[in-house]
């Protein structure tokens, strides 16, 4: 997998606030990150520093392996950015506004056609293609700007709250197109305050706060990244209560009883789970279920600190 | 230089914005007939013996709307155009296209004033219809006066291009200069009164474009130095608002190109006076009617360009220490140079600008040194805390203490030394007092014509102590930096050869993957 962003100490000072503060991570091709943090955590800023609108103070930030600054000429159309606010020229038609964001790009003839075809049809807009920007609702705007994002076909796709203003459908379908982009191999990132959505798609997540990221973790590693132990929850057949059985176990502890069902917290990682489950046998406990308790992403999201959540 | 003029898609975006080819079509017509039905109205007005008369009498006022739509009809329109992309965010979709830099600057310099130029064209028509139509000769004067308009607008047109691109509220600023300098100034007014500044803005060929126009040429020297300058200016405004729009936190001009400006400014003002003619009726006028605003234009300008080339000196080393990837990095600029040339120019320009003309009046010329001295003072000492500080952002609290603390302090000794005495006539306020601005300037009112001005030598002393002592920083930062290139060279030359497998790519996600 090739390295499509790289980001090296990037600090953001606008006066005497530290907007992004020594940020460093890199991704590759088919990686999607969530970005996650209170407003005004630096989210935007370090999008907009790695679109090359906002000169970073200090460190680097690299698309495909060229500086954003500096070799500007190798990066501009390689990167989509859309912001909170959807950028439009409201007197345009929709399909006039994406042929004029194709134009800007470069495509024209059938290519444009066809790629601003696609694009309508994935974000639903087909029959909105010949009214004016200013006549959409605000979700029809943002799906206008997601479009207008993915029309040049950049190889990383920076989203600012895409699902802002979206209703429950549309953020099923951006959902699915951001899925899509991912398996195309670009590298996406996404801020976003809807955690649910974001543990569903993306493949890392960072939390952000005050400029400084607290956590950056694959998906599936972030509930127990740092962590020593973790909860393992069970159903044990018959009406006797196996607490002190439960107990009994060495490492064991903080046993929580629902009638059948038992949490116990035990040692984290594949091998703790499996003594963990043979000793349960070799106690002929009557074991019917038995499962680690993932931690959702809110969870994680509260346990790092963060103070405001939005 | 992909789509700089044609297939240039901001052209196309613009002109759908506009309401696409049938409406800007349409509006055209409507100029086209209020201009004709005017003509018409005046050949057949009843004053006029003849229609030759009346055609002339047209022609006589048509250079004006000329003027007028190329300066109020495309200033307005572009200013519009370009705060909607500010305010929208269509810039930023712009920026990180893969478009260059000057096709969008080429794009915003024609696109929004497509109108515009039409609108220009439908007037160079009308007005060689009526030459030819009724014999009145002076056709191609016609053509050639409003090539030199053309050419001028070009001038303001890029720099208001580079000014948007940059900033949201770009344009207020340069419209109330340009009509200030337009209708409230003659030619020899702002000829006199700014030196090269008409130049400098496009706006000296555009007013004598009006006598082209009209069969009535200026000196030869004085079109030719407004052409050369106009085109000079617009290629440099154009560059200018191609590295901005590349690099909108960079300083828009770079060390060089600033002084280079600078001194393309003090080249034109020195050209302007090269006519005798024009010296003594500039002199005439300054002394009879504008000698405060003289006073005022030339402190002003003094100071702005002595400071240009020192603040773009002094913020592309902010940026250079900053955004340097490699801590060894070596700095590209200096800051003495700059803040030297930036003097030098200043000083030019005062000679310039007083030479055969206000000999009597050294208050102005007094006013303006001390500005000077202490904008470089200013700059020097910024360029220090860019270098010590990695800012240059200025601290308004010490910059008011500079300007007035010691002349206050000054004043409130001389006013206790004076009680204690009780009025000790020989009492004198200390240097402390010339230490401020603000005291220097006041002892140049104090003495008027002094050749020898006491606030002019502290406050000289003053910038060049500044600026020694910000060679001496730099000097340290540069050797500091080329010892620790030097020591990373040993250690590199020092140290084993790494393991195949330590080139993986750094990282710090947390993901062994």
């Amino acid at each position: 997998m090739s390295l499509l962003i790289e980001a090296n100490d990037i600090r953001v000072e606008f006066g005497k606030l530290v907007a992004v503060d020594d940020v460093s991570f890199t991704m590759s091709s088919g990686d999607l990150l969530g970005l996650i943090g209170p407003n005004g955590a630096g989210k935007t800023t370090l999008l907009r520093v790695l679109a090359g609108l906002q000169a970073p103070t200090s460190g680097t930030a690299k698309i495909l392996g060229h500086d954003v600054l500096d070799e500007s000429d190798h990066v501009r159309g390689q990167v989509g950015f859309s912001p909170d606010s959807p950028p439009a020229y409201e007197e345009m038609t929709v399909e006039q506004f994406l042929f004029f964001i194709a134009d800007l790009n470069g495509i024209r003839g059938a290519e444009a056609h066809e790629r601003i075809d696609y694009w309508l049809d994935q974000v639903w807009l087909e029959d909105k293609r010949s009214e004016k920007v200013k006549s959409l609702s605000r979700g029809m705007r943002q799906r206008v700007t997601i479009a207008q994002t993915l029309v040049p076909s950049p190889a990383v796709v920076l989203l600012d709250e895409p699902s802002s203003g979206l209703d429950p459908a549309g953020r099923i379908q951006l959902r699915q197109v951001i899925a899509s982009l991912a398996e195309q191999g670009k590298a996406v990132i996404v801020s976003s305050h809807i955690l649910a959505d974001l543990e569903e798609f993306c493949t890392h997540i960072a939390i952000i706060e005050r400029g400084g990221m607290l956590r950056y973790s694959h998906v599936d590693e972030l509930a127990h990244d740092g962590v020593a132990r973790c909860n393992y929850k069970m159903k044990i057949v018959g009406d006797a209560d196996h607490t002190e059985a439960l107990m009994a176990i060495d490492g064991v502890s903080h046993i929580l009883k629902r009638g059948i069902e038992y949490v116990v917290e035990y040692d984290i990682g594949d091998d703790a789970a499996a003594l963990l489950l043979r000793q349960l046998v070799e106690r002929r406990l009557g074991v019917v279920s038995f499962a680690r308790i993932k931690e959702s992403l809110e969870e994680v999201y509260l346990k790092t600190g963060v103070r405001q959540v939005d | 230089m992909q789509y700089l003029v044609l297939g240039n898609p901001l052209w196309s975006g613009q002109l759908a914005l506009l309401g696409g080819w049938r409406r800007m079509f349409w509006t055209l017509a409507v100029y086209a007939l209020l201009l004709v039905v005017a003509c018409a109205v005046a050949l057949k007005w009843a004053e006029f013996r003849t229609e030759r008369e009346a055609a002339i009498w047209v022609l006589k006022y048509l250079p004006y709307i000329q003027i007028l739509v190329l300066y109020a009809g495309g200033l307005p329109t572009r200013a519009k155009a370009m705060i909607r992309d500010h305010t929208t965010l269509m810039i930023e979709s712009i920026r990180i296209s893969p478009m260059s830099a000057y096709a969008v600057v080429g794009g915003y310099m024609f696109g929004p004033v497509i109108g515009t130029l039409l609108s220009w064209m439908i007037g160079v028509v009308v007005g060689w219809v009526l030459i030819t139509a009724y014999n009145i000769g002076g056709g191609g004067d016609w053509l050639a006066g409003n090539g030199v308009l053309l050419i001028a607008v070009m001038t303001a047109w890029a720099l208001q291009v580079f000014l948007g691109v940059g900033s949201k509220k770009p344009n207020g600023a340069i419209i109330v200069a340009y009509f200030a300098f337009f209708f409230l100034g003659r030619v020899n007014e702002a000829l006199v009164c700014a030196p090269g500044t008409s130049l400098f803005l496009g706006l000296h060929p555009a007013i004598l474009s009006l006598g082209v126009m009209r069969g009535v040429y200026p000196a030869q020297y004085s079109l030719a130095i407004g052409l050369f300058a106009s085109v000079v200016m617009t290629l440099f405004w154009f560059w200018a608002a191609v590295r901005r729009f590349r690099r909108p936190e960079a300083s828009a001009l770079s060390p060089r190109g600033a002084v280079i400006l600078c001194a393309l400014w003090a080249l034109c003002a020195g050209g302007t006076y090269l006519n005798l003619d024009v010296l003594h009726a500039g002199s005439a006028i300054v002394s009879q009617k504008t000698r405060p605003l003289m006073g005022m234009l030339m402190s002003t300008l003094a100071m702005i360009f002595a400071g240009i080339p020192i603040a773009a000196s002094t913020l592309t080393t902010r940026v250079e220490i900053l955004q340097s990837q490699n801590p060894t990095g070596k700095l590209k600029s200096r800051s003495w140079p700059s803040a030297i040339a930036g003097l030098l120019i200043a000083l030019t320009l005062m000679w310039v600008t007083t030479h055969g003309n206000v000999q009597s009046d050294l208050t102005f010329t007094s006013v303006a040194l001390v500005l000077i001295a202490s904008t470089v003072a200013c700059f020097g000492a910024f360029r220090r805390s860019a270098i010590r500080l990695g800012t240059t952002v200025p601290a308004w609290s010490h910059l008011a203490a500079y300007w007035v603390l010691p002349a206050i302090v000054a004043a409130v000794w001389l006013s206790i030394e004076l009680a204690r005495t009780t009025g000790d006539k020989d009492a004198h306020i200390g240097l402390l007092f010339f230490l401020s601005p603000l005291g220097a300037l006041i002892s140049t009112w104090w003495f008027p014509d002094s050749y020898f001005d006491i606030g002019i030598v502290v406050q000289f002393s003053l910038a060049i102590l500044v600026l020694m002592v910000g060679y001496w920083v730099e000097r340290s930062f540069r050797r500091e930096r080329e010892d620790r290139i030097e020591l990373k060279s040993i250690e590199l030359a020092e140290a084993p050869p790494p393991a195949a497998d330590a080139y993986s790519v750094p990282s710090n996600n947390g993901d062994d993957t």
